[in-house]
């Protein structure tokens, strides 16, 4: 009797020559590829972040096994950081200040793991190209480009390996311009790692930890989002150098973020600002009522006015 | 029977034979299976099925979407002596450092005061004060520069300096 392989092989075969026929397809492909990739694979790597005029050298080491992610990222120049993520978990050290700030990573995500799952997500805002072959870190890497389809977004130019699909380069795009850059200079994919190797450095005996702030709901919303914006998480939060608790609501198109704080407003109300820029980041302030409304994110200017206008606080049930 | 049958569909049986495999094909579940896949088979193999539609499609978005995995299995036939040693040095571990853990905590419980020490000059500081909230949306972003600690003023307004 004929092997049921064989029909199985045939249909492979027959799949692999229509591949070229959808390109869209084969973008989605990549992209789900990216991001299964960032998680499932062993990688040890050292990036380069580049953003405005600053420039940032970190090493990355990710480990995926039957317990799950770990993964520790150290600072390679300036104040010595170490991150130490545990699935969802992450501890952030900071040994001048022997502290250690614990987060949730329900909505932070590090690079190479900048583009999460589902990948039709990205397809409201960007028009995504698999365009051609390029090299990374001495590895081939297939180009994907995403194009905002708005001016509510940069454009995005990534770079995947082509042997694993680990994202090996990511570009935000102002026109021609990149605003912010991330590139592996060098990294090893695929290699056995052991737990212990991506523990901390630091022994931390009485240093102090730093609860993440709490989820909340404070009321607080936004109309009229620029399309694919969807709300991550909602938090209720002290910061520097702020008279009182603050509301941050985070908002995200896939890859572009943009925060939205809230905060009772003390004194006279100041004449709203023009937006102003750094690098990739857009900054803008308003009042409303007796509210100081401030978004940043990684978009346009337009992006954050917008966003501002549209904030307003919805009754409680 | 099999044989009997791939020969029926190649036209190969005696005309006698032909109604003893038709009714073994009729009756038995086993045969009919194996006359219907035989037919599948060379209806794929002649390409004469109706496709189904988006199946290549499905296939290869699939096989796409899934990376290379090149962790390495820890290998099952491994010399278990290592492992062994391993395992022990590790509860070992475990052990003396819970024993610490219990000695550190034994006394009083410390209050969680913080004393700020101040932050080194290389690190970039907000400049004014817009840049708490670009430092706390910062921490959400894969930029590394998320490790600046912006919500520490928590500790500041605790030292009792708000």
């Amino acid at each position: 009797m004929i092997d049921s392989r064989w029909v199985i092989c045939l249909t492979l075969c027959y799949a692999s020559i229509c591949s070229a026929a959808d390109p869209a397809l084969d973008a989605m492909a990549w992209l789900t590829r990216m991001a299964a990739a960032a998680r499932q694979l062993n990688y040890d790597g050292t990036f380069v972040y580049r953003h405005g005029d600053q420039s940032e050298t970190s090493r990355i080491r990710h480990l995926a096994d039957e317990i799950g992610e770990i993964e520790k990222i150290e600072s390679m120049e300036g104040p010595v950081r170490e991150i130490i993520r545990n699935n969802d978990e992450v501890w952030c050290y900071i040994p001048e200040l022997k502290a250690i700030k614990i987060d949730r990573a329900q909505a932070k995500r590090f690079f190479p793991a900048l583009i999460s799952d589902p990948a039709q997500h990205f397809t409201e805002g960007y028009v995504i190209q698999v365009k051609s072959k390029d090299r990374v870190a001495g590895r081939d890497c297939q180009q994907i480009h995403l194009e905002p389809k708005d001016k509510f977004r940069y454009g995005y130019r990534l770079c995947a390996d082509i042997e694993t699909g680990l994202l090996l380069r990511a570009n935000t795009v102002r026109g021609r311009d990149v605003v912010e850059h991330f590139s592996f200079s060098d990294v090893h994919i695929g290699r056995l790692m052991v737990r212990d190797s991506l523990k901390s450095n630091f022994s931390n005996e009485n240093w102090v930890r730093h609860n993440p702030p709490v989820p909340d709901l404070s009321g607080w919303t936004v109309k009229n989002l620029p399309p694919g914006f969807k709300k991550q998480v909602e938090l209720r939060r002290t910061l520097a150098n702020r008279p009182g608790p603050v509301t941050q609501l985070l908002y995200s198109d896939g890859l572009a973020s943009v925060s939205v704080f809230i905060e009772p407003r003390k004194g006279e109300p100041k004449a709203t600002s023009r937006p102003s820029q750094q690098g990739a980041v857009s900054f803008y302030s308003r009042q409303i009522i007796d509210h100081n409304v401030i978004v940043v994110g990684e978009v346009p200017a337009i992006a954050v006015m917008e966003i501002a206008n549209g904030v307003v606080k919805e009754s409680r049930p | 029977m099999t044989q009997e049958i791939s020969a029926l569909m190649d036209g190969e049986v005696n005309q006698a034979e032909v109604d003893g495999v038709i009714k073994a094909c009729h009756q038995n579940e086993q045969h009919k299976e194996a006359w219907r896949c035989y037919h599948l088979i060379g209806e794929a193999l002649r390409a004469e099925r109706g496709h189904i539609p988006g199946l290549e499609k499905r296939i290869l978005f699939q096989l796409h979407s899934e990376p290379t995995v090149l962790a390495p299995r820890r290998r099952a036939w491994a010399p278990t002596f290592p492992r062994i040693a391993l395992a022990a040095a590790a509860s070992l571990a475990t052990i003396s450092a819970v024993a610490w853990l219990a000695f550190q905590q034994a006394p009083a419980p410390q209050p969680q005061v913080v004393t700020i020490a101040p932050l080194p000059s290389s690190q970039p500081i907000a400049a004014n004060r817009d840049d708490d909230f670009v430092l706390a949306h910062r921490e959400f972003t894969a930029a590394p520069d998320a490790l600046i600690p912006a919500s520490f003023g928590v500790d500041r307004s605790a030292d009792g300096t708000r």
